[in-house]
């Protein structure tokens, strides 16, 4: 069996003018390749989503390429850990050579993203869920929040913790839409507004444009052009419910599952991370990712903010990009996360570069707490 | 779905159900066409005793369609049998909903908005 690691990784978050998710994509892809060497027309393997219905074989048709592997399931803000995990397998089984997991957004300037969410009539979330008011999924996120505080003895000042956290990052990244927008302070988070109680207006992702590409190759092909070599030894999957309703456990997600499983197969245990990367559509998000993978009890996960554990120079720097908090958050976060985990791993990030880090623990959540997929990535080379 | 007409026309008159197998008796929400633990088609609708306890509320701020829905006001994510939670809109008559406080079924709206009330 051939072995495969992924080699590079790159995002696009554009500012200067709207551009469509194809050029998004294509910019990514060919930026990816020209600086690993390779030649568009080698890519035997394309995974991408939400391009359009055939959205493989569209963006496949305008890059010119007529892959051998393809995949594209829908799985929100899970589906590119997945994708990840599974070009690798398709390299290793020798279905394609060349792979890349590509994404691409412009829901910001294309004005795409409603507070409403994505009706599908003939769905039982709609029928029975939507009908009666929710903003999907802001309020369905809100609702464990409430549900939290009052287990978890936490409030809103603790919460907003995290959103201030991933603000510090951000003025380290120059990409981030929060760059230069100077310190957040709990109080602003607070004073941001309600939406759908108790989530503030900065208790919520951001809406923006943007994408990446990341490689993936056979490590002969990998050594032949002196590429650098990240692989996935550990990866879990779990898939609970997408209508509300049928959320087997408010609190205690489904990632509690998919991260016992990545953890096993690593042979590792959380204390031999050095970076995390867990998916923030919402500061809850974070927090209920944190305790249910088993990181610490959700009240001393807050005191691990108050006291800078997920800064840089702390124990568990978290979503080192600022996240999609206060970095970008082009509708679906989960291959910038894995961008961002490799990028920390290949020690390319200078100001916001974690020293040594050789060990990324990603976690993709998607839906309303629906989809979870867990990664550890290593650096061997 | 038919099955899900079924219930919204039983809510319509005063009733709220959840599904029940006639066979193992099993109970669940929402309307399948098979029982979840024995896979019986043999279905029917057990009207629960019109009260919830409240699970988790949140107030919604922003309208998800301004036609239909006037911010702000509070969904509840409710248990109206046991393990079974529905999402429905939380009328109190003074201050906030509550977790774990009682509320009982109290109308359904032309618009399909379905309430509980204390």
């Amino acid at each position: 069996m051939n072995k495969a690691s992924i080699n590079s990784a790159i995002d696009i978050i554009p500012y200067d003018r709207p551009r469509s998710i194809y050029e998004i994509q294509s910019e990514a892809i060919n930026t990816l390749l020209n600086e690993a060497g390779i030649s568009l027309k080698d890519v035997d393997g394309l995974a991408t989503n939400g391009v359009e219905r055939f959205s493989t074989v569209g963006m496949s048709e305008y890059l010119g390429i007529s892959p051998r592997w393809t995949e594209s399931s829908f799985l929100g803000g899970s589906s590119y850990l997945t994708f990840i995990k599974r070009a690798i397998d398709a390299v290793e089984s020798g279905y394609c050579n060349i792979a890349v997991v590509s994404y691409g957004s412009n829901q910001r300037s294309a004005k795409s993203r409603s507070l409403g969410g994505v009706l599908e009539n003939h769905t039982p979330q709609n029928f029975f869920e939507y009908s009666q008011g929710v903003l999907s999924p802001l309020s369905l996120y809100a609702l464990v929040a409430q549900r939290g505080f009052y287990e978890w003895d936490i409030n809103s000042q603790d919460l907003a913790e995290v959103a201030v956290n991933s603000r510090k990052w951000a003025q380290l990244n120059k990409k981030a839409y929060h760059y230069s927008s100077g310190e957040l302070k709990v109080q602003d988070v607070l004073d941001s507004g309600l939406i759908s109680s108790p989530l503030h207006k900065l208790d919520c992702c951001l809406v923006t444009d943007g994408g990446g590409a990341v490689l993936i190759t056979n490590d002969k092909i990998a050594d032949k052009l002196n590429l650098p070599k990240i692989k996935t030894t550990g990866f879990g999957q779990r898939d609970t419910h997408i209508s509300y309703s049928q959320m087997p456990n408010y609190l205690i997600t489904g990632a509690k599952a998919s991260s016992e499983e990545a953890l096993k197969q690593s042979g590792m245990r959380l204390s031999d991370i050095d970076v995390l990367q867990v998916y923030d559509s919402f500061t809850i998000t974070v927090l209920s990712t944190l305790a249910s993978i088993g990181l610490a009890e959700p009240k001393k996960i807050i005191e691990m903010f108050q006291e800078g554990e997920f800064y840089k120079g702390g124990r568990y720097p978290l979503n080192t990009s600022g996240g999609g908090l206060s970095y970008c958050h082009p509708g679906m976060l989960g291959l910038l996360l894995v961008i961002e985990a490799v990028n920390q791993l290949s020690g390319k990030l200078k100001d916001r570069q974690v020293n040594g880090a050789s060990t990324a623990f990603v976690h993709g959540t998607g839906g309303v707490f629906s989809t979870h997929a867990s990664m550890i990535l290593e650096r061997i080379s | 779905m038919e099955l899900w007409e079924d219930w919204i026309q039983l809510v319509k008159k005063g009733k709220v159900s959840v599904q029940q197998c006639l066979d193992c008796q099993h109970k669940q929400f929402y309307p399948r066409d098979f029982c979840m633990v024995c896979l019986s088609n043999n279905l029917g609708f057990h009207i629960t005793d019109g009260s919830g306890v409240i699970y988790s509320f949140t107030e919604v701020h922003r309208s998800p369609n301004p036609e239909i829905f006037t911010p702000p006001y509070f969904v509840g994510l409710v248990e109206i049998e046991k393990n079974i939670k529905i999402i429905c809109n939380i009328l109190i008559t003074n201050g906030n909903p509550e977790i774990g406080k009682k509320i009982f079924f109290d109308k359904i709206s032309d618009k399909g908005i379905i309430y509980y009330s204390d």
